[in-house]
């Protein structure tokens, strides 16, 4: 089983970043389309529990083992910073797939 | 209304098996992601950044309040509690899972509603007048045609798997409420001089990364010649529309690049193979059957007046103005036609929770004959309204908090989902629109500025149709940070324009203060009861440039 690779090249764009930023792989569950975080050992709706790596290759070949019938798709590696031990998005588009939409719907 | 006949009940059923079907070995894992995300968009399942979305098609923006109860349901058993009107009427949903999906089809097959042709590169939902069969000036309903179009373009084997998507819109009227010089094929219906009714066809216009006005193909199309000329101009981009390259894929490009002279001949030697064929056009009766769905209906009143109309005009201020705004001239005399606006104060334009819809639904049976439209300007519409029901409807829509009176003033804005939902967004757009309503949160200070347009995308795509905003936003990513590019002048009507940027991007704050500094200039610039644009076309760039820049 491969994963789905997203089209927009993850890597050149990581790698063009002069600081070194955490990564961590996000991706959304197949039958909800619900956020997760890829965690090391299987996937977690919580940013506190994903596993972080400067090789985001290294974060996709784990994940392998944890897509069985590709249940969850959308991947992306994101960066990540690190404050006061809290994981923060680095981008509003994933600080917005965190947290959800900014406003008040409904 | 247009109403399914057995044929058509039986290829919604087919659909809703064979999605069902997909959609069950996709989780079983027998299809993959690739093979089945395809699939997926012929059943306008989107996934978003949260979630999927399930966009639902409401042919050409009429629909009944049972469909509207019908919407409201699914609102509440399959997602948050709300949907949201799109600028091509329809309604999307931003939770639903992928699993509920096949059986809210199923639902939505009831009352004879679909997903089909609301994504994919196929002949997408006929967007048509919202005022349609309505409008005082109209020369002919143009939901008729539409249909026929509905009919001929749903799982057309050869126009399923088009160079992108098309969209077209069509009109009755001189006055453009369908932004149809913004289409990939734009309708007009028009009379020649002896007095037959045909079609003004405008090809190659759109927004999105290259904004193009359409431009006219065909001056008189005779009306029953629809279908082949239609089906013409699909084969000739079909055969020649580019498909290397997903930006340049669209019929406006090969519009562009070819000219509109030899496309027109390619297209009027596709149409001579057509008809020689001659099974394209509708015969005669057919085409009668179906256009008898769209008289106008019998209006014999039994609304709910306790009120007369007049009277209560002049009494009530705030009921006067909601009237000065949403209420719009009918054919038929002591009738009229009101948007109901989805843009209250801090609301999200387009926005509407499941007992609004209900509501709606009850109001539209009790005034409006139980039908509704949806505008492209993400409002609804009741068409059939006795005037006398006017100040019993108004006070229930408030009620419900839907009696805003702003149509067509500065806070009756589109927005797209942006970065809130989208995720191809670049910024968010729902709270600028909502930042913009709250400055300018002043009945009179609205009035003042009269008639003025904002329209706020959040990325290049333009759903929001910013290029054609009298004021037009468009979101941008600065290395991860959201600005926005101001854009002035655009109009989407019968005096089409394409907006020009103003300058170098804002941030969020100061794209608000902008908008109000382009607003107090152009209160300063006016001449006599100008309107934003037509103090914009004759004073031009320059001097909301230096106000805005300095
Ligand atoms: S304009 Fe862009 S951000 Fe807005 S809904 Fe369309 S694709 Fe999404």
């Amino acid at each position: 089983m491969t994963i789905a690779i997203p089209k927009r090249p993850l890597r050149r764009r990581v790698k063009k970043e002069k600081k070194n930023y955490n990564l961590a792989l996000t991706a959304n569950h197949l039958f909800s389309g619900k956020v997760v975080y890829f965690t090391g050992s299987g996937w977690a709706n919580l940013l506190h529990d994903a596993a972080l790596s400067l090789d985001g290759d290294s974060l996709i070949s784990q994940a392998q083992n944890y897509i069985k019938n590709e249940s969850f798709v959308g991947l992306e590696l994101i960066k990540i910073d690190k404050l006061y031990n809290q994981l923060i998005p680095l981008t509003t588009k994933e600080k917005i797939r965190l947290s959800g939409p900014s406003i008040i719907y409904n | 209304m247009y109403q399914y006949d057995a044929f058509d009940h039986e290829i919604l059923q087919k659909r809703i098996e064979e999605f069902k079907s997909q959609v069950k070995r996709r989780l079983s894992g027998e299809l993959s992601e690739e093979e089945f995300k395809p699939l997926r968009l012929m059943n306008g399942v989107y996934l978003q950044l949260h979630a999927y979305m399930l966009r639902i098609a409401i042919p050409y923006g009429t629909f009944s309040s049972d469909q509207m109860r019908k919407f409201a349901h699914i609102a509440r058993k399959y997602d948050r509690g709300y949907g949201h009107f799109t600028t091509r009427q329809n309604i999307q949903y931003n939770w639903p899972r992928l699993t509920d999906i096949p059986t809210i089809l199923e639902e939505l097959a009831e009352v004879e509603l679909h997903a089909i042709q609301t994504s994919g590169n196929c002949i997408r939902n006929t967007t048509a007048d919202q005022l349609a069969g309505v409008a005082k000036h109209e020369i002919a309903d143009p939901r008729g045609y539409a249909e026929i179009i509905r009919q001929w373009s749903t799982f057309h084997p050869e126009f399923t798997y088009l160079p992108r998507k098309f969209k077209i819109a069509i009109t009755g009227d001189t006055h453009d409420r369908a932004a149809i010089r913004f289409h990939d094929i734009g309708l007009e219906i028009v009379k020649n001089k002896s007095q037959e009714i045909g079609f003004k066809v405008l090809v190659g216009g759109g927004l999105g990364r290259t904004p193009i006005i359409g431009t006219v193909i065909k001056e008189f199309l005779p009306e029953k010649h629809l279908l082949s000329y239609l089906e013409a101009i699909l084969r000739a981009y079909n055969l020649d529309g580019r498909r290397d390259n997903k930006y340049k894929a669209r019929i406006k490009i090969l519009v562009q690049e070819t000219g509109i002279e030899t496309y027109r001949t390619t297209v009027e030697q596709e149409w001579k193979e057509i008809l020689k064929e001659g099974r394209t056009d509708l015969p005669l009766n057919a085409q009668i059957r179906i256009l008898e769905h769209f008289t106008l209906p019998k209006y014999s009143h039994k609304g709910v007046t306790s009120y007369n109309f007049s009277d209560f005009y002049a009494a009530d201020s705030d009921f006067a103005r909601w009237i000065n705004h949403n209420m719009h001239d009918h054919k038929i005399e002591n009738y009229a036609a009101v948007t109901i606006s989805l843009k209250p104060l801090k609301g999200i334009p387009g926005d509407i929770s499941a007992e609004q819809m209900d509501g709606i639904a009850s109001l539209a049976d009790l005034c409006s004959l139980g039908e509704i439209r949806a505008t492209h300007e993400q409002n609804l519409v009741f068409p059939h309204v006795f005037k006398d029901d006017l100040p019993a409807l108004w006070r229930d829509l408030e009620k419900i908090g839907l009696a805003t009176a702003n149509h067509g003033l500065i806070s009756d804005i589109i927005a797209c989902p942006g970065l809130d939902y989208c995720a191809l967004a670049n910024a968010r757009s729902i709270p600028i629109a909502q930042e913009i309503a709250q400055r300018f949160d002043d009945p009179e200070r609205m009035e003042e500025i009269g008639e003025l347009k904002i329209k706020v995308s959040g990325c290049i795509n333009a759903c929001a149709h910013h290029h054609v905003g009298h004021i037009g936003i468009l979101g941008v990513d600065k290395k991860g940070v959201e600005a926005y590019q101001l854009m002035l002048g655009g109009s989407a009507d019968e005096k089409a324009s394409i907006g020009k940027i103003t300058g170098a991007s804002f941030d969020a704050e100061e794209i608000i203060d902008a908008v109000e500094a382009t607003v107090d200039l152009y209160l300063t610039l006016r001449q006599d009861n100008e309107r934003f644009i037509d103090t914009y076309n004759r004073v031009g760039m320059a001097p909301f440039k230096e106000v805005l820049y300095g």
